[in-house]
């Protein structure tokens, strides 16, 4: 099972009440802090933080800021070690408009995944996937992650870059799943049904089913192929060691 | 005569300790709050023994480091007149406090609370300027 949680960036860890499954950043929160199943913290003091708007719901999560321009780092220790993590996260600020904001997400020092630059209008937020969201409710509803990125020293770190230094970068939230790869991570190639030809919407395409020990074998080969896979879900689940069946169309 | 290397490693030992310290009794004093807010009993149950294990391995880092730079460390607290095997015991204290929060029944907001406050009255309440 991957560890999850979100990190709600803030001023005051009571300005607003934490959806399930999030906690609080403040700007003050130093490496090592632990709460809600992780340690974590700012290896560098940000510029600030911020609480913003209140909404009582799962919304909360963009309630504030933490701010800065000279990249800080924010480090999450990843339960587990060394893994795949998914990111989610939430670049921007309800309390008003930012130019020039960049985060990258780092395996410790290196990069991979970055967001922006991007300016951004009140209340509009850049979401995993580089697309802006242009509310709190668009966001909760319509953000994506960035899938399967590789976490090989078992330390994430999110930076905040201000390119040119002119301007401030403002993350509201973070959210990490994380799945280690443990000792017992089995990843192997279980087997593969008979080719099939298939005839779709005129086409003619030959389609198989490979089955896969091991989620990052199986979301390794969904990324690799996407266009031809048709689906990739858990057949039988054990405790993230699950059987995966994945169609594959050409 | 201590040396300024020995100040700043004894400054890093002491600045960890204390954070960690003051961490647990801060988290133990929220989850008491959350458990009398409503919070459910069984997530915040499961919590606090996720957030244990967390602790447990932050200890292990500093007993790694500490061992790996033994002389460094010794010389370093015995410019409070702390010695390893005093540090150790208070190392061995929170690692057996977080274990017993881990063997702990946390189902029901009564045990979830009687073990934050177990924590409470376990773990050293370091008086500090902030």
């Amino acid at each position: 099972m991957p560890s999850t949680g979100g990190f709600n960036f803030r001023a005051t860890s009571g300005f607003v009440t934490d959806p399930a499954g999030t906690t609080y950043v403040l700007d003050t929160d130093t490496y090592p802090v632990t709460r809600n199943g992780f340690t974590f913290g700012w290896l560098d003091t940000p510029g600030g933080g911020r609480d913003r708007t209140t909404f009582s719901d799962a919304r909360d999560r963009m309630a504030g800021i933490n701010f800065g321009q000279a990249a800080q780092r924010f480090k999450v220790d990843l339960p587990g070690g060394a893994g795949t993590t998914d990111v989610r996260l939430a670049m921007g600020d309800a309390g008003g408009a930012q130019t020039q904001m960049q985060v990258k997400v780092k395996d410790n020092t290196t990069v991979r995944l970055t967001i922006g630059p991007h300016d951004t209008a009140t209340s509009n937020y850049y979401d995993a996937s580089d697309t802006v969201r242009t509310s709190e409710t668009d966001w909760i509803n319509n953000n994506a992650a960035a899938t399967g990125l590789s976490m090989s020293s078992g330390v994430l770190v999110a930076t905040l870059e201000g390119p040119g230094g002119v301007s401030n970068t403002t993350l509201a939230h973070l959210f990490v799943s994380h799945t280690a790869a443990g000792a017992g991570d089995t990843q192997e190639w279980i087997g593969q049904f008979p080719v099939m030809r298939r005839r779709d919407e005129g086409n003619v395409m030959y389609c198989t089913s490979l089955l896969l020990r091991g989620w990052r074998l199986a979301s390794w080969f969904a990324r690799r192929t996407k266009a031809r896979v048709d689906t990739l879900r858990t057949w039988i689940g054990d405790g993230g060691q699950g059987f995966e069946a994945v169609n594959v169309c050409t | 005569m201590a040396t300024l290397e020995q100040f700043g490693v004894l400054l890093q030992i002491t600045d960890q300790t204390f954070r960690l310290v003051r961490n647990v009794r801060g988290n133990a004093t929220a989850y008491i709050a959350r458990a009398n807010a409503g919070a459910d009993p069984v997530t915040l149950g499961a919590e606090m023994k996720v957030d244990a294990d967390r602790f447990l391995e932050r200890l292990d880092t500093l007993t790694q480091i500490a061992l790996r730079n033994q002389t460094m460390v010794q010389n370093a607290l015995g410019i409070i007149g702390v010695t390893l095997a005093q540090a150790n015991t208070l190392k061995n204290g929170l690692v057996a406090t977080m274990n017993h929060v881990k063997a702990a029944t946390l189902t029901t907001a009564q045990q979830c609370i009687d073990e934050a406050t177990f924590v409470l009255g376990d773990v050293p309440n370091y008086e500090g300027l902030f």
